[in-house]
């Protein structure tokens, strides 16, 4: 190499021509290559940040472990333990039921809020300005402001104390705690929902509506055949985004319940924190972990087929 | 310009790049052995410490470090002050990757069978030792495996050795309102009998004023606050051979009487009350009597309207006097250098000195030593009821399960509190669950 450098370096013409030509098809190899070139960072990233976790908590649900210490290979007794678990089983339920009512609540009255935003309305920017307020507001200021609210003697029950004639149990009654913090994620995330679909509304084009009137369709008619359908995708972008983000749900109940009274409010995602951080036994929590994917992207996926939607 | 072609420096004097690179090569080489050596070095004393403490307790460290023990050994005390959760998760993190982030960790005394592996042997790096004046149950608990307790597994075969210092002498006490007291005409009470007679006469006698007050919430709240009345009417959690022992006919009267008789004269929303709820019902007056800790008791007493009615007495007695104890702990954490362990202990020495203490309690710290009580046991209206607690007092089981143990009875105990549960079911419940998480550690093999 250092002889050939020296060769180059005393006949200046060819040492310019083959630095010429080295150049070029330098050039040309990266002009080729250009596209995968520029993936590999994100590549990189991507493996580091998931694949790799990804990878291990596959690996740590197959062993045991106690008191944070490795005891030995179990294969899939972890999943199996699971099944019979019934703190787990419950923890799915009680998460089941969240994600179905906090996100069914947040798409309805989303939905209506936008379609009446959609209005030539007096200070419509300014509503829409209040209204993404709660949206972005760190979760745990949420949760201990919803915490004071529901504190025996506070606000809630100041306000339902003429309709009920006493406290409300709200996060101490284990029969109304969960809808408490559905109330909570609904009030933080209901502008989302709006966001997206007033979006949606004002892109539907103006001259298939306008075609429509003309031929006579009625308001409900247009909404069914025209608003619908031309908002399917982000309908269903929405919802998805919703469920695995509810299910994925933890500092409200760490701060407002715990998971409890009783185990009313045991998400999985609580669970999940117990038995990583509070119990360290991380093939259990690695477990509950790897079956939560799955089930999220079997949610995904269902979403995706039944809506026909390519993204 | 070629690879060799010399050039002339700003002295004027001829360098080639040859000579260039091979001196730099050479400078940070020996800079990096210097510092790696430096790093290494085990021989002195660290001139700083780093300390993980509990956010509440621990800043009377954290002052006491600023107000006397940095000026006295000329160490700097860096302490990261933490809330209860966080540190649990930080120390676990740490000590299991051997880590060297702390020197000196603080933890609650049921966390200290889990960590106990993680920690040096205190008294070699103490110049004086231990004091004689320290209180006999406080150095117990710091000792691991812990003398006149259950030992798990693998610990049995181990040499006891010291590997902490106390560094709050909490003992769990017993609160009450003297005028709510005088008003139905009751006593102070002593046996768990007189609580809940006085508790219910003075629910159904006074208004607004709840006969007792409990911390309900699901874990450890509600497991600690029921582990003195469990202890006092049914003797210990488990027996020597790790069996759950309140299955008993006295263990389930005891949760009978917390979670039905005694829930039924606390406020509304008990289910849900930690420790800052009791202490705010008690302080205002909302409720007659209840558990508390006496790391948390000036906060009923400074600024509260019934500050000055409230007086402290030892936990009521069932068929045993059982206060129980919760003392923080303060070790070296064993992956450090020598150097930090050397400074660490003439920090702790410092620390568990008879004046560092006095300045400890005036701040308001919770003391440890005889010598200490007996001076200043008319300082704070809860010291004698804690001086007379802490001898006896016994601590929670000495496993490292204890906090699955304690999450899991917690949920059967609220599940009782919210009339999910009857209190046969719970025993039962409890009885399965707990040994099954003791036999899958293999306590039982």
């Amino acid at each position: 190499m250092s002889e050939g450098t020296n060769t180059v370096s005393e006949n200046p013409i060819h040492a310019s021509a083959s630095e010429g030509s080295r150049k070029e098809r330098l050039a040309l190899w990266a002009d080729e290559h250009l596209a995968k070139l520029l993936v590999i960072p994100t590549l990189v990233l991507l493996f580091s940040m998931t694949f790799y976790p990804m990878i291990r908590a596959i690996e740590m649900s197959m062993y045991q472990y106690t008191a944070g210490q490795r005891i030995g290979f179990v294969g899939l007794d972890n999943y199996v333990n699971l099944f019979y678990d019934s703190t787990w089983r419950n923890s799915l339920m009680v998460t089941a039921w969240y994600v179905f009512l906090s996100v069914t609540v947040q798409f309805v009255v989303g939905f209506v809020i936008a379609v009446l935003l959609n209005r030539k309305l007096k200070f419509r920017g300014l509503i829409q300005t209040l209204i993404l307020i709660p949206m972005i507001l760190a979760p745990t200021v949420i949760a201990l402001v919803w915490r004071l609210l529901y504190a025996p003697g506070g606000l809630l029950d100041f306000i339902f104390y003429p309709i009920v004639g006493g406290n409300v149990g709200w996060i101490s009654d284990s029969s109304i705690a969960l809808y408490s913090l559905i109330l909570t994620e609904v009030w933080q995330w209901t502008p989302l929902v709006v966001l997206v679909m007033l979006a949606g509304l004002q892109s539907v084009p103006d001259h298939l509506k306008e075609a429509a009137v003309m031929d006579g369709a009625s308001r409900l008619r247009i909404f069914w055949d025209i608003t619908l359908p031309h908002m399917k995708s982000l309908i269903v972008l929405i919802l998805i985004i919703r469920v695995i983000d509810s299910i994925r749900v933890f500092d409200k109940v760490y701060i407002l319940t715990r998971g409890g009274p009783g185990e009313s409010t045991n998400v999985v995602s609580m669970e999940m924190y117990r038995a990583a951080f509070e119990f360290t036994n991380w093939g259990a929590a690695a477990s509950m972990a790897i079956s939560l994917l799955l089930i999220v992207l079997l949610i995904a996926i269902t979403f995706v087929k039944i809506a026909e939607v390519k993204f | 310009m070629t690879r060799d072609t010399p050039v002339r420096d700003n002295s004027g004097d001829l360098v080639d790049r040859r000579s260039v690179l091979a001196s730099s090569g050479a400078t940070i080489t020996a800079l990096s052995l210097a510092g790696c050596l430096g790093d290494e070095s085990e021989e002195g004393t660290a001139e700083s410490i780093s300390v993980a403490a509990v956010e509440g307790e621990g800043s009377w460290f954290d002052t006491l470090a600023d107000e006397y023990l940095e000026d006295e050994t000329g160490i700097e005390i860096n302490v990261e002050l933490l809330p209860f959760d966080g540190l649990f998760e930080q120390l676990v993190s740490v000590l299991d990757n051997r880590g060297d982030e702390f020197d000196v960790v603080f933890m609650d005394d049921p966390w200290f069978p889990r960590m106990a592996n993680h920690l040096e042997p205190l008294e070699q790096w103490l110049p004086d030792g231990l004091p004689d004046e320290l209180i006999q149950s406080t150095v117990d608990i710091a000792t691991w495996p812990t003398p006149n307790e259950a030992v798990p597994p693998g610990a049995d075969e181990l040499e006891q050795e010291v590997r902490g210092t106390v560094a709050v002498g909490n003992a769990q006490l017993f609160a009450y309102n003297t005028d709510h007291f005088d008003e139905v005409g009751e006593d102070p009470p002593e046996t768990w009998d007189d609580v809940l007679e006085a508790g219910q006469a003075i629910d159904s006698e006074l208004d607004d004023t709840a006969g007792f007050v409990l911390r309900g919430e699901r874990g450890n709240p509600i497991n600690a606050s029921f582990y003195a009345v469990g202890g006092s009417m049914a003797g210990r959690m488990f027996d020597d051979d790790w069996s759950y022992n309140w299955s008993s006919t006295e263990g389930r009267d005891a949760i009978d009487l917390f979670a039905n008789e005694l829930a039924d004269i606390s406020p509304e929303g008990v289910t849900a009350y930690d420790s800052d709820e009791v202490i705010t019902a008690i302080g205002s007056g909302e409720a007659a009597q209840g558990l508390v800790w006496p790391g948390a008791a000036s906060d009923m007493l400074d600024g509260t309207s019934e500050g000055d009615n409230i007086e402290f007495t030892v936990i009521p007695e069932g068929t045993q006097y059982a206060p129980t104890q919760g003392n923080w702990i303060a070790s070296i954490n064993t992956y450090t250098g020598d150097p930090q362990k050397r400074a660490a202990g003439e920090v702790l020495q410092e620390f568990i000195s008879r004046e560092a203490q006095e300045l400890y309690v005036e701040d308001g710290g919770v003391p440890f030593r005889h010598d200490i009580f007996e001076e200043y046991i008319d300082h704070e209206p809860w010291m004698e009821a804690l001086y007379n607690s802490l001898p006896e007092a016994l601590p929670r089981p000495r496993t490292t399960e204890w906090n699955e143990i304690e999450e899991d009875h917690g949920i059967i105990l609220n599940n009782v509190l919210t009339d999910d549960m009857t209190v046969d079911e719970a025993v039962e419940q409890a009885e399965e669950d707990l040994e099954d998480i003791l036999d899958r550690a293999g306590y039982y093999a």
